[in-house]
């Protein structure tokens, strides 16, 4: 529908003049659309009637599915931040600060964040994909014609999810992480367990685990938004989904590491 | 334009279109349209591909929202209710789908028994005997079928667990959009027959989009004709099939020339 206001068609030099504030209109249009749906999801979120199979089913599919990608990715991260941490400071013969120093950031930088991108590029992708299929064969409209509210039915539940998936994945990344690093202080950096669990508790604070488990919340609020936006406003068949589910990754992502030093400015000074 | 029946014009009109003009960004669908349909009657909207019919029917139904002009069923204005009305005037409402717009993630049974669960229309207990008699209602008995997904369908069976799943919404006014589309012409005319078969079981309002002309002979009692955004024809089946009108008469006829495609050559 030609509702919203648009620029007019301007032909030839004009054209590539005005490109830029084509993007800006483009980028004011979606970031409205972002924001009303997330408003419009959270005042439903609470209404009735609840749709609780459906919660637990975007629970399982969000958390339990997602548990393989974000253990590995935990883990493995885990061991290079202590081998390269280790390697480093062995450099001014400080190794033994490794554990605390690796446990810190894992709390408070890496588990969250490279848990929300795993699960940005697993989940918010199969929310544009499903989401957009559903848009381009009509079964939004569907949904719609039959008297139900697509926000509450599909998004509400998505939402809900990875809203809490997201700092639950985030917890059990933590703890991989720290045993993944604590592994590699063990076998390549000569640490005992013993000396590595008590540099670890000695230095990390619960305020290094709140901040990044906080951070969480949002990057599942990210996650899902942005594939469920860019889900329902697929077009143009295959090729739109296609892009929908690129897009949604790509974007979350940027929103992701974006927010990620706002909140850590905010986290800082309140934390 | 020619009027319908005097019979069908003192008729209550259940829907009625008003100068409905509807763009997708600068491209104009509708630009115009004003439309009566009559309680019980089966208005069939023909048209060329691209010309906005299944535009039509999901402006009739709320789905989408007019630029300009007024649409009406029964009683309430569908272009300016506020969601939670819209929600509940569209429950009169049933719309078969082109593709027939089946859920993917759930089985046929789920499918057809989604309005009763979800609007909570009749007793848990009941749902499952309710699904069983709308599928035998549009001849789908075999119990093998009730747990497939619309996946291993074929076309025609989907177009029928769609029926039955609007059969579930227990309609008054029923928009079909394109049901014999991409079907052989023994299925065609088989869901043809499905659509009699419901209109006489639901004496419901019916708006069919076609561009099969058997189809609209058939099934219809009134054909409208949409061109260029707007209503261009209204008359009975009979007056349809006897017409001078040079565009309806091009577009029963099948030619590639004349008043339809003059200046617009697009295949």
């Amino acid at each position: 529908m030609s509702s919203s206001v648009s620029l007019p068609d301007i032909p030839g030099r004009e054209r590539s003049l005005l490109a830029p504030l084509r993007w800006l209109e483009s980028a004011c249009l979606h970031i409205g659309g972002v924001s009303i749906l997330f408003a419009s999801a959270l005042s439903r979120v609470f209404q009735r009637p609840f749709r609780m199979r459906q919660w637990i089913a975007q629970m399982e599919q969000v958390g339990v599915h997602s548990i393989s990608v974000a253990l590995l990715t935990a883990t493995f991260t885990g061991m290079v931040m202590v081998l390269q941490t280790g390697v480093q400071l062995s450099r001014f013969q400080s190794e033994s600060m490794t554990p605390g120093i690796a446990g810190i950031a894992l709390l408070r930088e890496i588990a969250p964040v490279l848990t929300a991108l795993a699960i940005a590029a697993r989940v918010g992708a199969g929310i544009a994909a499903e989401l957009g299929t559903m848009r381009v064969t009509e079964q939004i409209d569907a949904l719609e014609s039959m008297g139900s509210d697509p926000i509450h039915y599909l998004v509400v539940p998505r939402l809900v999810a990875c809203v809490v998936m997201v700092p639950a994945l985030t917890i059990l990344s933590d703890l991989v992480g720290i045993l993944g690093g604590c592994l590699i202080g063990v076998t390549k950096l000569d640490i005992t367990l013993q000396a590595y669990l008590d540099t670890t508790f000695r230095w990390v604070n619960p305020e290094d685990f709140y901040s990044g488990f906080l951070k969480t919340i949002v990057f599942g609020g990210i996650v899902a938004t942005i594939g469920c936006y860019l889900g329902l406003k697929s077009s143009g068949g295959a090729e739109g989904v296609g892009t929908a589910t690129t897009r949604s990754v790509v974007v979350s992502f940027i929103l992701i590491l974006v927010s990620d030093y706002f909140l850590t400015e905010i986290l800082l000074k309140v934390l | 334009m020619i009027a319908g029946t005097e019979t069908t014009e003192r008729r209550r009109a259940r829907i009625r279109l008003a100068d409905v003009h509807l763009a997708f960004g600068p491209q104009p669908v509708l630009r115009g349209v004003s439309l009566d349909v009559h309680e019980g009657e089966t208005l069939v909207v023909v048209g060329r591909s691209g010309e906005g019919k299944s535009v039509l029917l999901k402006t009739i139904d709320g789905i989408l929202k007019p630029d300009r002009g007024e649409v009406w069923v029964d009683q309430e204005r569908m272009d300016s209710l506020r969601a939670r009305e819209l929600s509940l005037a569209r429950r009169k409402i049933a719309m078969v789908f082109q593709g027939a717009a089946l859920f993917d993630s759930m089985t046929v049974e789920e499918n057809v028994a989604f309005p009763y669960v979800e609007h909570g229309t009749c007793r848990t207990a009941e749902v499952r005997e309710r699904v069983v008699e709308n599928l035998r209602r549009v001849h789908l008995t075999d119990p093998a079928v009730f747990s497939k997904k619309p996946a291993e369908l074929s076309g025609g069976m989907k177009k029928r667990v769609g029926v039955a799943r609007a059969l579930s919404m227990e309609p008054e006014i029923i928009l079909w959009d394109e049901p014999t589309t991409g079907l052989d012409p023994v299925t065609a005319d088989a869901i043809n027959d499905l659509i009699l078969e419901t209109q006489a079981s639901t004496r419901a309002t019916s708006v069919v989009v076609t561009h099969d002309m058997a189809s609209a002979f058939k099934v219809g009692n009134r054909v409208a004709m949409l061109h260029q955004g707007r209503v261009v024809y209204t008359g009975s089946v009979e007056e349809t099939r006897a017409t001078e009108n040079p565009l309806v008469r091009q577009f029963v006829e099948g030619r590639a020339s004349g008043p339809l495609t003059d200046g617009a050559r697009d295949g």
